[in-house]
């Protein structure tokens, strides 16, 4: 268990592209959420369409959830 | 087309205030990370550290031993029945939000949640705040409102990180229920009042102020029963929310039976029966005749009346209901306190407020407020009435009592958010109200049934624009003005609780000439100290500020802490701190006392050590030992405390200046100043020279801030010297007997 004959280790990310990649990525996030949102408050129960409900949330987690892994390494909680 | 358009209007007005709220919470949780940014995330003050200990203990065994826990380590010879006197609610949420979070495999110690508790429902808080605000005005109105209670000082001061104490949930659950009762009191329907009783339930479990809900809301059902405002919806509601609420607060076991025994208690059982028999006459009135009515109800309703004053002046007489319990008494006659209860008068926080309080706390809200209350009164409808009576009510309370400013702050936010929106509605819009008059009247083409309604709509329009004859100018300034308003109250605001209310308490601050930053954490030094040294079950006697921290950081056996539920056992302390040493000597062993600890600020000019206490250990001590302690022989010739030059014998000799001042006359706290100055005091200290007897200093720490004395354990029999003792013996016979003669001492 010598550690000086361990390779150094290297994020599959760059650590100066965490800032970008945190804020595109929960931005992208949080505006799929809204969508969402305002999609949910004006639909009546006629013009609703449970694919394109599905898609817009689908979409909006992954991003979300991508996104806060980004924002903790970011801030420094290496998770 | 207008249906699109409506639609969209909606969803964009939705998600507006879905974002607003979501900043106003976010605005509020940040606001209050001043103490952990500066020091780190520890419990602050006295009180939260006992609910710590508490929720600790309920983490780590359960919510069932929590509930029976008797905690033999608290007011020592007596120990303290913790399940049964404590408000469960605050332990119960973290404890809640801890376990989901671990089943999230999201694994946080219990103190984190603790620490960061109140600054998450400070959001919540917010929520609440424009959902009731909602239901009282308008959506625009609750917005103003949520961002002003997110950083209000007010609420601010009793819910920074760290702050861990009942008021900080207390709040949500205040303004939640307000909220779910003027909905419930709106729609008549018993789901809402149901929920309100439960929202009550949560709130009976948090904090002792639901004293003040459950009168609020009887007093609400009366004064609408005076107006003429009686309606079903009004008896549906009360009468629901009532049985629910009674028989829900009585499951918390520190309320038990108050409800149906208590003074504070019974305006709510009153207003109960009032109610049936007012529903009883509307029911009756449209089936009897009017003569009939008259007899049954005026003479039945003075003959009922009576009987129930009578009753209950017979119940307290009886002693079945108790009296007005004395710290809600001391609401209505403050000088009562003083006399009787001095515990009660001595806590800062029971002090009348200043006006100066007023402003630090509610800024511009405090200025906008009446306005608010104004427009509720001018435009009064049922549960506008609602906001009127706490507002009052509430604005009395906090001039009484500067903790109350808490249950201020919530009334003068929505008030002020209703002041605000409805001026900006006022002067915002002027063009939209011609569109909204033009769009009225192409809708009158369209449907001629609602011709008459729209011929009043337009003719109510035109009123309205002659009324509001305000030139666009002068609106246009004003509203400037009104937002810079708003700018510095959120400036004062942040400003406030990043000086005044971030304070930990528990280490000390301050500066140096050049600007560096000097921490005394002296308290938990001394904390560290005690835990360290001393035996396990070693009993710690102090005054009882301290009793919690000494029990959560130092995790020692108190005699008394803050929960102040036995002023003779305070009178007992009290009179060991005040009576010199072998007196006090004597309680100690009584009390099988280990170490006694004292607070001393004179070195580094702290204020709030005890020697700036001991009046009231005097006045408590006295209160319950008036023979052996009397105020006046601590005072100095002209009749005030006083430890310098003119202070009496009794002081001297007390065990407090003892303590305090041991070894303090040999020390100088500057190059220039006398030996034994006291910095707090600003005088030189009457007596140096101080010899203990009975007692022996254990530890001092680095400013002398805490000093911990260990009782000293003296032999058996006292030795008596031997001047003392009157002996007449034979004289030793001169040379004929060497060995002596044995001297016997007259008994």
């Amino acid at each position: 268990m010598d550690i000086s004959k361990m390779d150094r280790y290297a994020a599959p990310v760059h650590f100066s592209s965490l800032p970008l990649l945190a804020t595109v990525l929960c931005g992208v996030g949080l505006l799929l959420l809204a969508a969402f949102t305002m999609l949910q408050v004006t639909s009546t129960k006629y013009n609703r369409n449970v694919f394109k409900e599905l898609f817009i949330a689908a979409t909006s987690s992954i991003f979300l959830g991508f996104g806060s892994v980004f924002l903790l390494l970011w801030v420094g909680i290496y998770v | 087309m207008i249906t699109a358009s409506r639609s969209s209007q909606l969803g964009a007005t939705t998600l507006l205030t879905i974002v607003i709220l979501a900043l106003a919470w976010f605005v509020g949780f940040a606001s209050r990370l001043f103490a952990i940014v500066r020091f780190e995330s520890i419990i602050h003050e006295f009180d939260p550290w006992f609910n710590y200990r508490a929720t600790h203990h309920m983490v780590q065994h359960g919510f069932y031993k929590f509930l029976n826990w008797f905690d033999e380590r608290a007011w020592y010879p007596l120990g303290r029945i913790v399940g049964g006197t404590v408000y469960p609610g605050l332990m119960v949420t973290s404890g809640l939000i801890h376990w989901i979070l671990d089943s999230l495999n999201f694994h946080v110690h219990i103190r984190e949640v603790c620490v960061f508790l109140a600054p998450t429902f400070s959001g919540l808080t917010a929520i609440a705040t424009y959902l009731l605000t909602k239901e009282l005005w308008s959506p625009g109105a609750g917005l103003f409102a949520a961002c002003f209670i997110a950083i209000s000082p007010g609420y601010t001061s009793r819910s920074v990180a760290g702050s861990y104490d009942n008021e900080g949930i207390a709040i949500f659950a205040l303004q939640f229920t307000y909220y779910l009762w003027v909905k419930s009191l709106k729609t008549g329907s018993i789901m809402w009042a149901s929920l309100c009783a439960l929202s009550y339930f949560y709130m009976v479990s948090a904090w002792g102020g639901y004293v003040f809900i459950i009168n609020l809301i009887p007093l609400h059902a009366l004064a609408l029963i005076v107006m003429g405002r009686y309606s079903s919806r009004l008896f549906v509601s009360y009468t629901s929310f009532y049985c629910l609420a009674t028989i829900l607060s009585m499951q918390v076991p520190f309320v038990g039976f108050q409800p149906v025994r208590t003074s504070e208690h019974m305006p709510a059982f009153g207003v109960f029966g009032l109610l049936q028999i007012v529903a009883l006459m509307h029911y009756a009135r449209n089936r009897i005749t009017r003569q009939q009515f008259m007899t049954l109800f005026v003479g039945g309703l003075t003959i009922l009346g009576g009987l129930a004053v009578v009753v209950y002046f017979a119940l307290v007489w009886g002693g079945y209901v108790a009296p007005f319990s004395g710290r809600f008494y001391s609401l209505w006659d403050t000088g009562y306190a003083k006399i009787h209860i001095p515990i009660i008068a001595s806590v800062s926080e029971h002090q009348p407020t200043t006006w100066v309080s007023f402003f630090f706390d509610l800024h511009i809200t405090a200025a906008v407020f009446p306005v608010g209350l104004w427009y509720c009164i001018k435009k009064v409808n049922d549960e506008r009435v609602f906001i009127i009576l706490y507002a009052v009510s509430a604005v009395y309370f906090a001039g009484v009592m500067v903790r109350l400013m808490l249950t201020l702050t919530p009334a003068v936010c929505v008030l002020a958010g209703i002041g605000f929106s409805y001026t900006f509605e006022k002067y915002l819009k002027d063009e939209e109200t011609k569109e909204r008059s033009s769009s009225q009247s192409t809708n009158t083409k369209d449907e001629k049934l609602y011709d008459k309604a729209a011929k009043n709509v337009k003719s109510r329009n035109a009123a309205d624009g002659e009324e509001t004859a305000v030139s666009g100018n002068v609106r246009t300034v004003i509203s400037i003005i009104l937002v810079i308003f708003l700018l510095m109250f959120v400036v004062h605001a942040t400003y406030v609780t990043s000086n005044a209310y971030s304070h930990p308490s528990v280490v000390l601050q301050s500066s140096t000439s050049n600007g560096d930053r000097i921490i005394m954490d002296d308290f938990r030094e001394a904390y560290h100290w005690l835990r360290e040294n001393t035996a396990d079950d070693a009993r710690i006697m102090s005054w009882w500020d301290y009793g919690y921290q000494i029990a959560g950081m130092a995790n020692r056996t108190t005699l008394v802490d803050n929960n102040t539920w036995n002023n003779s056992h305070i009178a007992l302390v009290g009179k060991a701190m005040s009576s010199n040493e072998s007196a006090a000597y004597e309680i100690m062993t009584e009390l099988d006392v280990d170490y006694i600890l004292v607070i001393f600020g004179g070195v580094i000019g702290y204020s709030g050590d005890d020697i700036n206490k001991f009046l009231w250990m005097v006045r408590i001590a006295q209160g319950e030992h008036p023979k052996d302690i009397r105020e006046e022989n601590y005072f100095t010739a002209s009749g005030e405390y006083s430890t310098g030059a003119g202070a009496s014998e009794t002081m001297l000799n007390c065990l407090m200046y003892k303590m305090s001042y041991y070894r303090f006359g040999e020390t100088r706290v500057g190059y220039n100043q006398a030996g034994g100055f006291d910095r707090t005091r600003g005088y030189v200290i009457g007596k140096k020279d101080i010899t203990l007897e009975y007692i022996e200093e254990a530890y001092t720490t680095e400013n002398w801030l805490v000093r911990i004395y260990k009782r000293k354990k003296l032999p058996n029999r006292p030795t008596v010297k031997e001047a003392t003792i009157p002996i007449k013996g034979k004289k030793a016979a001169q040379g004929k007997n060497k060995k002596g003669v044995i001297r016997t001492a007259k008994a």
